[in-house]
């Protein structure tokens, strides 16, 4: 955690850009202060005039400006109002982005552990709770403290004791404030967590509502639900009551000041150094002081409600992605090859998961890697495409050492279809472009032709406009499988790896497809993690992986002849498709 | 729901706290009167001709000791407050999740991430609306109170307060409508951003791979730029009316300083009267902001108690407000033992003329009738969008079926409630894992103990794995599951499902993430210890194979049932199946199905 006052410079970065706009609202505000501190002298020479037996005209004149200062002022309050707003969202929105940005550039061992659910909490929730402070905050803090000038200013003209004796109760409150303001600081921000664990909650089950009901679940659900919205109500009450103590402080000082400063005033009064007027105006000035200082103490307590967001945005920003990117952008031109060596690679420190695994493919070559469940085929797509760091050794792309590519670099060249296909709630053509508007549809429509997707689209309403709902529930999973295959042939991959691409298909639709893989993949260099034995007909070598280690390398007829070999063992006895 | 109806339901539904709440605001809310009469008392005093200087403090004392009492009543009613807030919000959300949860399958409006901000932001515009109602009864207490005292000392000048109000109450029923426009607006505008958050987020690693960072970042700043609009509009409208009611109050203290001018000149207004109207004139002029905004306020609370109502069941949106236990002020009881009725078991299923189509397509399933025994494995296979899944979960209920039934024992049931633990359980295609230890995700809160636990994972094959993880079954497996492979989470799910010991166990496609000895020992292991009785959906020659009866699905409809022979023999669909899977074995597979 960073210093408190480095937290603070850190947000100016988002006021730079609307820095023309808080300009114009500090004028505003400086225009509406003003007319504040004018408007109780019209009284003060109102209850003069009368007292003084004036003329009733000069009392209506008095009473006629006082009229149009206070529309006035309601003018300026909407005006600042509204571009306090505008200057509002327009930070936060930069803030938005750049957390969004930011975190999804984190790498999956960040998002192996929050929730979308967590995530809106972050991204949107902290925010929104910050968008004070990037507008009305440094406004009012500001104009609290001009106007506090003012009305001191303004009393030592008149008297100084009592003009003393407000300015030291101005202190004091100021002080207690200051001293009291970090008392709301760390319940707060428990407060946002409980919050977020209870939206996260809610999200991940409502996401996932088929397995909870279909296994009777929901009392458990239910029950859990309880337990952490109980957490949010014991944390966020706690919150409250101390967020309320620095307004109460300035509350009671306040009583105290007034009661002073009149009693002072009585003293002035009785011995004709000030009129019955000015008394009023002492009591006018007294009661606006407490405006500013209650609006500062407002502030202090939204400080308090944005510094907990604040604080996690800030955490969020500075976490680093533990993949550092390399800065070369150059790859050979054409199909890419690939060499793995001593690569070692783990999780958690004592469970390897990778055992030096050294191996290369040429360009355009296709390597087939089997191997059981937990033999680390997924974790050998994963490290090559740098969403985990390998322990030691070297990975190559096109003879280039993967740290020292940039990240877009790599993934421009190198396409992955994963077991899980992740859609989301938006169009097909977003799901399938992932939002790139440089694909054009005559592109996608080609590719998804060749995948036997097209068809599919073609039945939908709105073809590649209609809304994919809900994650695509109401896609099979073969047919999403047959998404993440098109999706990831649109970007043209110079290296593809299919990691049990054809786990979900049918084998009749596994056939049909196995040809357009085949021509697609022909100007590529292919790795298949493979699922049956008869996806593998088609590549160069075999590669057969057991507890993390290369059991098997070679080629694949070479290998089905040698009886002795893991592959032709396989071929033999496990006649079937489902060894991997 | 009317909004009234609403209000009420939500008025009663803690009516103590509610009425604890409205004395002690109102309590806070009046103590003001009693400022304004010590500063009346007090310049009256100064303007008489006696200069007793204690005479003179007494009414200021009194004024101080009124507003720092103020202060303790304000941290007392304040924690009432607070615990009002916690209590409207638990029982919304508690309603919405319940209601959610009733609903069978997938039904929501929206994604699951907009669905939060329904839970979030329209619960507390509720909160809000509650806020003021709590405040409007001191609010007028003050309000008629403080009229009555002006009125004594001027009558006209209350007449003029009066107008403002009225004129106030009318224009916001005027522009009603356009409020409920903004305010849905913004609603819509921020769902679509928890939307997108939600959803990117759910799908990092296919963005990442996809280099689409940038792309989502465009498109976020384009769904936040809308929100800005979308949002200022609604503010700036709010802020209107609400500085629209100070502005034409403005006015009216303005109108009344004019009157004073002639009363004053005539010594029938003092300074101590001006100094209580100034006071009083302040408090009122935020009651009818406060009566004003209440107008419009309720205007708005219509778009998110529609918002909230459309996560319920047609038919059920009265539930919103029902009575529910919500457990803030004790820990929530623990779940109750599920026990077998000896009566229910399996013994027939039967699907008769089961139908669904997708709304708004052609695709679905069309009258499908099949049954099975108890101890019998039943596999439904076909082509990818054959209508395997929609299949199995329409019969679930997952899926409202349009047509047909569904019987148990020959008794006609309605899947959604009936099809759970411990008669029916299932897993999904793609299991959903939820961020939490896998111990508990799958024991998902039953009190089987250790051993009903084992042998769970045993069933699921999962004991290696488990060995193979850091921390065993205390492994977090992370949002959805992703700290494990896919063949993990899908046995995870099945050991799920055996840990609820049911009659009737249901597989969508487990066995695509199974190697052939893993499924062998799955099966076998599961026949072997109980008369299990199962339907699985898999085009996979092992579940094939075991297969009492196998049904082929063929564009929604049954194409063809029987054994694996008979089918072989006699459906080209169900060769076409076969065959396409790995021809150059067609040996091993003959010798596979003589061996059944």
């Amino acid at each position: 955690m960073q210093p408190k006052r480095q937290s603070m410079t850190w947000l100016l970065r988002y006021l730079r850009p609307v820095a023309g706009r808080l300009a114009i609202l500090l004028l505003l505000l400086l225009a509406s202060t003003g007319v504040q501190l004018v408007n109780p002298q019209i009284v003060q020479r109102f209850i003069d005039t009368a007292a003084d037996n004036g003329i009733v005209s000069s009392l209506l004149t008095l009473a006629g400006i006082y009229l149009v200062l206070a529309a006035l002022n309601q003018v300026l309050t909407v005006a600042v109002s509204y571009l306090g707003n505008d200057v509002s969202w327009r930070s936060t929105n930069l803030l938005r982005g750049d957390l969004l940005k930011h975190c999804l550039r984190l790498d999956m061992r960040f998002h192996n552990l929050k929730t979308p659910g967590e995530m809106i909490e972050r991204i949107d929730g902290d925010v929104t709770h910050m968008s004070n402070f990037f507008s009305m905050f440094i406004i009012k803090v500001i104009g609290s403290f001009v106007l506090l000038a003012g009305i001191l200013g303004f009393m030592f003209t008149i008297n100084w004791p009592i003009a003393a004796v407000m300015t030291l109760f101005t202190l004091a409150s100021i002080g207690a404030m200051v001293f009291v303001r970090d008392m709301g600081v760390k319940s707060s921000k428990d407060e946002r967590g409980a919050s977020a664990a209870l939206f996260g909650f809610i999200e991940e089950r409502i996401a996932g509502i088929e397995d909870v009901q279909a296994n009777g679940n929901v009392p458990y659900v239910m029950n859990r639900f309880y337990r952490a919205m109980r957490n949010v109500f014991l944390k966020g009450r706690k919150a409250w009551m101390l967020r309320v103590v620095p307004w109460n402080t300035t509350v009671v000082l306040f009583a105290l000041a007034v009661t002073v400063v009149l009693l002072l005033g009585v003293h002035y009064y009785l011995i004709g150094n000030i009129s019955l007027g000015t008394l009023f105006l002492i009591y006018q000035y007294t009661q606006m002081l407490n405006d500013p200082i209650e609006q500062l103490g407002d502030q202090v307590q939204e400080f308090q409600k944005a510094k907990s967001g604040m604080m996690r945005s800030q955490e969020l920003l500075e976490s680093r992605s533990e993949i550092v990117e390399g800065g070369k952008t150059a790859l050979p031109e054409g199909a890419l090859g690939l060499e793995f060596e001593h690569v070692h690679f783990s999780y958690s420190p004592d469970k390897p998961v990778l055992h030096d695994i050294t191996f290369a493919v040429r360009p355009g070559e296709r390597l087939g890697i089997i191997g059981r469940t937990g033999s680390g085929k997924s974790s050998l797509s994963r490290v090559l495409l740098r969403l985990y760091n390998i322990g030691s050794g070297t990975i190559r792309v096109g003879g280039v050492d993967i740290r020292d590519l940039s990240l877009s670099a790599l993934y421009r060249r190198v396409g992955m279809v994963t077991q899980d296909v992740q859609l989301f709630d938006g169009t097909l053509r977003d799901n399938l472009t992932l939002f790139d508007g440089s694909i054009s549809d005559g592109y996608i429509l080609e590719t998804t032709e060749r995948l036997g997707l097209k068809q599919w689209i073609d039945s939908q309403p709105e073809g590649l406009d209609t809304h994919l709902k809900a994650g695509g529930s109401s896609l099979s999973a073969g047919e999403a499988q047959l998404f993440a295959l098109t999706r990831v042939f649109l970007t043209q991959p110079s290296l593809v790896i299919l990691d049990e691409p054809s786990s979900r298909l049918d084998a009749a639709t596994e056939a049909m497809l196995q040809t357009a893989v085949d021509q697609l993949m022909k100007n590529c260099t292919g790795i298949v993690i493979a699922h049956r034995l008869s996806t593998l007909e088609q590549v160069d070598h075999i590669m057969v992986l057991g507890d993390g280690r290369i059991l098997e390398f070679g080629e694949r007829e070479t290998l089905a002849k040698d009886p002795a070999s893991h592959y032709a063992q396989l071929l033999i006895t496990g006649r079937e498709e489902d060894l991997a | 729901m009317t909004v009234t109806r609403f209000i009420q339901r939500l008025f009663t539904y803690n009516i103590s706290l509610f009425i604890v709440n409205g004395l002690l605001w109102g309590l806070f809310h009046s103590i003001p009167l009693l400022i304004g009469l010590g500063m009346q008392w007090f310049f009256d005093r100064a303007t008489s001709q006696s200069h007793n200087y204690l005479w003179l403090a007494v009414p200021l004392i009194f004024i101080a000791l009124v507003r720092v009492s103020r202060v303790g009543v304000f941290f007392w009613a304040f924690w009432k407050w607070v615990t009002y807030i916690y209590d409207v919000q638990a029982i919304l959300r508690t309603n919405m999740l319940k209601g959610i949860m009733r609903w069978p399958g997938r039904n929501l409006p929206a994604s699951p991430g907009e669905a939060v901000s329904r839970f979030r932001e329209d619960v507390d515009e509720v909160v809000e609306y509650v806020e003021s109602w709590v405040d409007f009864w001191g609010r007028l207490a003050f309000a008629v109170i403080s009229l009555v005292i002006m009125a004594r000392i001027n009558w006209q000048i209350t007449l003029v307060a009066l107008l403002p109000l009225l004129a106030v109450t009318l224009l916001n029923n005027l522009s009603g409508n356009r409020a409920r426009r903004y305010g849905q607006m913004n609603r819509e505008a921020t769902g679509r951003i928890t939307s997108f958050i939600a959803e990117s987020f759910g799908a990092v690693q296919a963005l990442k791979l996809g280099q689409a960072e940038e792309h989502v970042h465009r498109r976020f700043v384009q769904l936040n730029e809308s929100r800005r609009q979308a949002a200022l509009k609604d503010n700036l409208f709010k802020e209107w009316m609400r500085s629209l009611n100070q502005h034409v109050l403005s006015i009216c203290t303005g109108i009344i300083l004019l009157m004073c001018a002639s009363a004053m000149k005539a010594g029938r207004f003092t300074v101590g009267d001006f100094a209580l109207f100034t006071s009083y004139l302040t408090n009122i002029a935020f009651s009818i902001s406060l009566f004003g905004f209440m107008v419009f306020q309720h205007k708005r609370l219509k778009v998110s108690l529609d918002r909230m109502s459309v996560l319920f069941r047609p038919g059920e949106q009265e539930r919103l407000m029902e009575f529910s236990e919500t457990y803030l002020y004790e820990e929530p009881p623990e779940l109750p033992a599920i026990r077998k009725d000896p009566q229910e078991r399996l013994q027939t299923l039967e699907v008769k003329g089961l139908s669904y189509t997708y709304p708004g397509s052609e695709n679905g399933i069309r009258d499908i009738s099949f049954s099975l025994e108890r101890g019998k494995f039943v596999v439904v296979t076909g082509r990818i969008g054959s209508g395997k899944s929609t299949l199995v979960r329409a019969l679930l209920g997952l899926l409202p079926a349009s047509e047909g039934s569904v019987l148990w024992n020959g008794k006609t049931i309605d899947p959604a409630k009936f099809l759970i633990p411990p008669r029916a359980a299932y897993t999904p295609q793609v299991p959903r894992l939820f961020s939490d230890t896998l111990r508990e995700n799958i024991i998902q809160g039953s009190p089987g103990g250790e051993d009903r636990l084992a042998r769970a994972v045993r069933l699921a094959v999962m004991e290696k794995d488990i060995g193979d993880l850091e921390k065993g079954l205390d492994t977090f497996v992370g949002p959805r599951g992703v700290m494990l492979s896919g063949g993990q989470i899908q046995r995870a799910a099945t050991a799920r499902m055996m840990m609820t010991d049911s009659d009737l166990l249901i597989f969508d496609d487990l066995s695509s993430a199974l190697d052939v000895e893993t499924e062998k020992q799955l099966w076998g292991r599961l026949f072997e210890e109980q008369d299990a009785t199962c339907i699985a959906v898999s085009h996979r020659k092992a579940a094939l194979a075991e297969a009492d009866h196998i049904i082929v699905m063929k564009d929604g409809r049954i194409e063809a049932e029987g054994t694996l022979t008979e089918l072989l023999a006699t459906c080209s669909e169900m060769q076409l199946l076969w065959q396409g899977e790995a021809p150059e074995t067609e040996e091993a597979d003959e010798s596979l199905v003589k061996a059944k």
